[in-house]
């Protein structure tokens, strides 16, 4: 029999290790539809969600898959590994909720009682139940699966986007739409059979000696059982093949080897990038950059004790809300307060509190005493950072696009006023020379004319960097805008101003460069030659004049 | 010494033209290879799908077509 007060205990006898994925409204957005962009991965990301109806039930089912090259930083630069990330999930599906609990249930736990608190724990928490596999890809080609895989999910994601056009655009009639579901339905099944193929892939039985014998293996493929509750506790089982089921407490192993890129992999690393690839799937970052993650290691995962006690989880979650805000507090660079937003994150630790409360994980003095800090914590950043915000809204300030032409456009009036103002007849005639014996003047002009389509890819550049450092390609950060609210309309919009940079990104951008170098290059040459000839035609006279330079000097 | 500078500016004079003319003639080749690229982002019918970027050491769709210089 379960051991805790909490609604979780099923879980909590059954799985290995619990995390939360913040939440401020301490529910989960489960819409997976189009947040493939801000999924883990580096290619081929698909996140789509079907839902079916079936009177007031709502089932829905969700899948993603990416290809993301991971960096262990704790296992050295060149540590780097690549995965194909595949995780299938449902909810409120009563089939797969039966399997699961005659899977969580041991012949001796299959008590009624059980089953009962299993039945309230998923109806009260419209818990997602799923698994995810991380399958290691040694070298860059993809198995036949894998690309029957791309190609049903490719198929997928488009009659969801159908469907939706016909949901939203053309409103069509409810046996229509109930048949576009069926439909999706029909082919999340096709997708979760391959996902099952690529799972189930044979292991030879040499497979289960080569951590001893040190010889070349097929992949690995690494499972989890992912139990995810809409207040956001994340729950994660191992399920991997016990051949590939080891801890880095094995010294023998070298991690920088071939074989070692291959294989052995640390199974509490693989837990961490899970349960990363779970929070990217469901949750987004308001209050920071994504590239700033790392500094917020909020999202912690904890290897379950099963004696019933969080004090130590609860601690440490606290601690990796509160440590970065104090950093920030400490840092005396300014750039610095870009990490985080110290507000955004104090409250998702106010969240999480309120979350372990209503689930009975904290008791009550703890609740209190995490509270009280967490709001003298507000307190004393704001009073402490009060100077300091000042001057970093003065600079934020700057960011706007406005601001930065209007600097860029006084730079170069600047610039301008600078050069009439200077006497040129003086400087040159310093020099001893005269205008009359300059070359032509439109060969100057040329020269200008040439180096414009240099200096604009030079502008291109930087405002491409800018923008993608600030993410304003991003579609979170598009929606904010006014003229961009969070319509279906300007989502598809956007979706093909998506299309359309992907193609400027790919093609256009390349050969726009191209010509203009090579036109720029071609114009070059021509003020080039034009200025040859004058100096062929005045080779004397020029002559001449260094000569007389020199013996000035 | 006078002659020899007039001399060095006339050699950098064509220097740089013939430089301008090869970087031309690689621009022509780039945008000849660019046009005729295919332009289907579909990893799985691309020819070698994803390929690995040395420099990011990460795994990127291979969609950009690869100029000559």
């Amino acid at each position: 029999m379960p051991r805790f007060n909490t609604p979780y205990s099923p879980l909590i006898e059954k799985f290995d290790a619990i995390g939360w994925i913040p939440t401020i409204k301490g529910s989960l957005s489960l819409n997976v539809f189009d947040n493939s962009n801000s999924l883990l991965g580096d290619v081929d990301k698909f996140a789509i969600e079907v839902k079916t109806y079936n009177g007031f039930n709502t089932s829905r089912y969700i899948v993603a898959s990416s290809l993301f090259t991971y960096d262990d930083s704790k296992s050295g630069s060149d540590y780097a590994k690549t995965f194909r990330f595949i995780f299938r999930g449902t909810i409120n599906d009563r089939e797969r909720q039966n399997e699961f609990i005659n899977r969580s249930l041991d012949f001796a736990d299959g008590s009624l009682e059980s089953t009962k608190q299993w039945r309230e724990l998923f109806e009260e928490k419209d818990l997602c139940i799923g698994k995810l596999s991380i399958v290691t890809i040694p070298d860059h080609s993809l198995t036949e699966e894998e690309k029957r895989l791309i190609n049903q999910l490719k198929e997928l994601k488009k009659r969801k986007e159908k469907y939706i056009e016909n949901h939203d655009n053309k409103a069509n009639s409810l046996n229509v739409l109930a048949q576009g579901r069926a439909q999706l339905k029909t082919l999340w099944e096709d997708v979760e059979s391959t996902i099952i193929a690529i799972e189930n892939t044979i292991l030879p039985p040499s497979a289960i000696i080569t951590r001893r014998t040190k010889r070349p293996e097929p992949r690995p493929i690494y499972k989890f059982d992912v139990a995810l509750s809409r207040d956001g506790v994340l729950f994660l089982k191992n399920d991997t093949n016990i051949c590939f089921n080891f801890n880095l407490d094995e010294t023998d192993i070298d991690y920088n080897s071939e074989i070692d890129y291959k294989r052995t992999i640390p199974i509490h690393r693989v837990f961490k990038t899970s349960m990363n690839y779970i929070k990217f799937l469901f949750h987004r970052n308001y209050h920071h950059h994504d590239e700033h993650d790392t500094f917020l290691p909020a999202s912690n995962l904890h290897p379950i004790n099963h004696d019933g006690k969080f004090d130590r989880i609860i601690k440490h979650q606290m601690e990796a809300f509160l440590s970065p805000i104090v950093k920030i507090k400490r840092y005396p660079n300014i750039k610095k307060y870009n990490l985080c937003n110290p507000e955004g994150v104090l409250l998702y630790a106010k969240s999480f509190l309120m979350v372990c409360k209503r689930n009975e994980i904290i008791n009550a003095h703890d609740f209190d005493y995490y509270s009280e800090f967490v709001d003298c914590q507000k307190t004393e950043f704001d009073a402490f950072a009060h100077d300091r915000r000042m001057i970093v809204n003065f600079f934020l300030s700057q960011k706007n696009v406005l601001a930065k032409v209007t600097i860029a456009l006084t730079i170069l009036i600047a610039v301008f006023q600078t050069i009439n103002f200077l006497k040129w007849d003086d400087i040159l005639g310093v020099m001893g020379i005269k205008w009359e014996s300059l070359p032509p003047a439109y060969a100057i002009r040329l020269l200008i004319v040439a180096a414009i389509p240099f200096v604009a890819i030079v502008i291109h550049n930087l405002i491409v960097r800018w923008y993608t450092f600030r993410g304003k390609f991003n579609r979170k950060k598009i929606s904010k805008n006014i003229l961009n609210q969070n319509s279906n309309t300007k989502k598809r919009q956007l979706s093909r101003l998506y299309k359309i940079r992907l193609l400027w990104i790919t093609h256009v951008k390349h050969l726009i460069r191209e010509i203009l170098q090579a036109a720029a290059l071609t114009i070059f040459i021509i003020a080039v030659l034009i200025f040859c000839r004058w100096f062929l035609l005045n080779f004397m006279h020029l002559h001449n004049l260094i000569k007389a330079f020199i013996s000035g000097a | 010494m006078a002659l020899v500078i007039m001399i060095l500016i006339a050699i950098v004079l064509f220097a740089t033209i013939a430089w301008a003319l090869i970087k031309v003639v690689e621009k022509v080749y780039n945008i000849i290879v660019i046009i005729s690229a295919s332009r289907n982002p579909d990893v799985t019918k691309q020819k070698h799908g994803i390929v690995y970027n040395k420099k990011t050491k990460k795994l990127e769709a291979d969609q950009s077509p690869i100029t000559p210089f």
